[in-house]
């Protein structure tokens, strides 16, 4: 099989990890490379978005978030009966499983470049709105968990202890909904034209810098890779099964859309990621109780990894095979 | 005259550092420093590498009563938190 050399990168990453070698990526410079993809993801959606007439995306966008949250509240139940996990342990891995990766999400764009799939810009937008969604079912979800197991207050008084300002303030206003929206907004006033001047930075350096990140993600990873034995065979299947499983769902909800073979990979591969940006920081605030370990383990040193090298290639063939070029 | 005071450091998860800071402001104290730094301990190695294994210090400069109920406001998130508070005298010189 052949790779993007990008994800090579990131194998580069995982092997400088695990021989415990001295490389090392500023956090810095970590932070600033998350805020240009971030931003440059956002911009290049915006710029496609001011082709499109936005009316039209209002219906399909409904039933892909609705679609999307089905993910979450499968996840729940299996995590918590299946897996016999806490009830806090199981809505916020749900919630990361909700959420979606950015990054899976580029590195998708680029293979279907690669191999000459088309696909339409406009698919940024349910990168965007699918991303918040499950961070606050998550939290409905550990909160409802209290009230069952005898916490304090009956009916939805759990809800009503939920701290919804700060939950929202986490949500909108995190780093990765505000840059992703804001890149939109911007990419979507300026236009092609407006585009073009800061296209260098923003587009033709974008490949080369996700190349660098990955790498640190792979340094990273290495660090969760390295404490499987602690998840338990449960947690690692799971986080291997639930990708493809909701990768199918959105091979399914692009055909009922009626989307070509590029949109419905790039669909099945948002459903199919976990979030390892965003979920983790929410879920950390809102979710003290749940273990990060386990959330972060499952989506960035198990689901991930599958994703890079397996998952994209399997949701491309899956998209090729059921839908229309 | 160098004037004591009691210097409360506080070691946490950085994802912490915006809820300790509005405690810190409930107690009206209004000044502390944040620093960010890695080590290890109870929670394991927290490399600094991303924000979920980063640490920050954060320092600040109060009489016994306040460092009291700073201690007081922090114990919540004793529990599920990376967290460790530590009170040391201090004198200020200038």
């Amino acid at each position: 099989m052949k790779f993007d050399p990008i994800v090579l990168f990131f194998l580069l990453g995982i092997v400088a990890g695990l021989s415990k070698s001295d490389l090392k990526i500023p956090a810095a410079i970590y932070e600033a490379l998350s805020i240009y993809l971030l931003l440059a993801i956002g911009l290049k959606g915006g710029v496609e978005l001011s082709k499109y007439p936005l009316s039209q995306l209002v219906s399909t966008s409904a039933v892909v978030l609705a679609v999307g949250m089905v993910i979450p509240l499968v996840a729940f139940p299996v995590l918590r009966f299946l897996g016999r996990l806490s009830h806090y342990d199981a809505a916020s891995i749900a919630a990361h499983y909700g959420s979606v990766s950015v990054v899976t999400y580029s590195v998708a764009v680029a293979t279907l470049a690669e191999r000459d799939v088309s696909h339409d810009g406009y698919m940024v937008v349910f990168l965007a709105l699918l991303e918040m969604p499950a961070l606050i079912l998550g939290v409905i979800l550990a909160r409802l968990g209290d009230q069952r197991e005898g916490g304090a207050g009956g009916g939805l008084a759990a809800l009503a202890r939920i701290h919804w300002g700060r939950l929202a303030h986490e949500v909108f206003f995190g780093k990765s909904i505000l840059l992703l929206i804001g890149g939109l907004l911007i990419g979507l006033v300026a236009g092609e034209r407006g585009y073009e001047p800061i296209a260098p930075v923003f587009k033709e350096a974008f490949k080369g810098l996700l190349a660098l990140f990955l790498l640190e993600m792979g340094l990273v990873a290495a660090s969760r890779i390295a404490a499987f034995r602690s998840y338990g065979a449960f947690l690692v299947g799971f986080a291997v099964v639930m990708p493809l499983l909701s990768a199918m769902l959105g091979i399914a909800t692009a055909r009922y859309l009626g989307f070509s073979a590029g949109n419905g990979a790039l669909l099945a591969t948002l459903y199919a990621s976990a979030s390892y940006i965003a979920a983790p920081a929410a879920m950390r605030i809102a979710v003290p109780q749940a273990n990060p370990a386990l959330s972060i383990g499952a989506s960035l040193g198990v689901t991930f990894p599958f994703n890079l090298f397996l998952g994209i290639p399997i949701y491309l063939w899956m998209a090729q095979t059921f839908l229309p070029a | 005259m160098a004037k004591a005071y009691k210097l409360v450091t506080i070691y946490c998860e950085a994802v912490l550092e915006s809820l300790v800071v509005r405690e810190l402001d409930k107690l009206g104290i209004m000044g502390y420093t944040v620093s960010d730094c890695r080590g290890r301990g109870t929670h394991g190695v927290r490399s600094g590498n991303w924000r979920m294994s980063s640490n920050v210090r954060i320092e600040v400069m109060c009489d016994l009563p306040t460092s009291d109920r700073l201690l007081e406001a922090l114990q919540p998130y004793d529990r599920d938190y990376g967290l460790l508070v530590v009170r040391s005298d201090v004198e200020v010189l200038n």
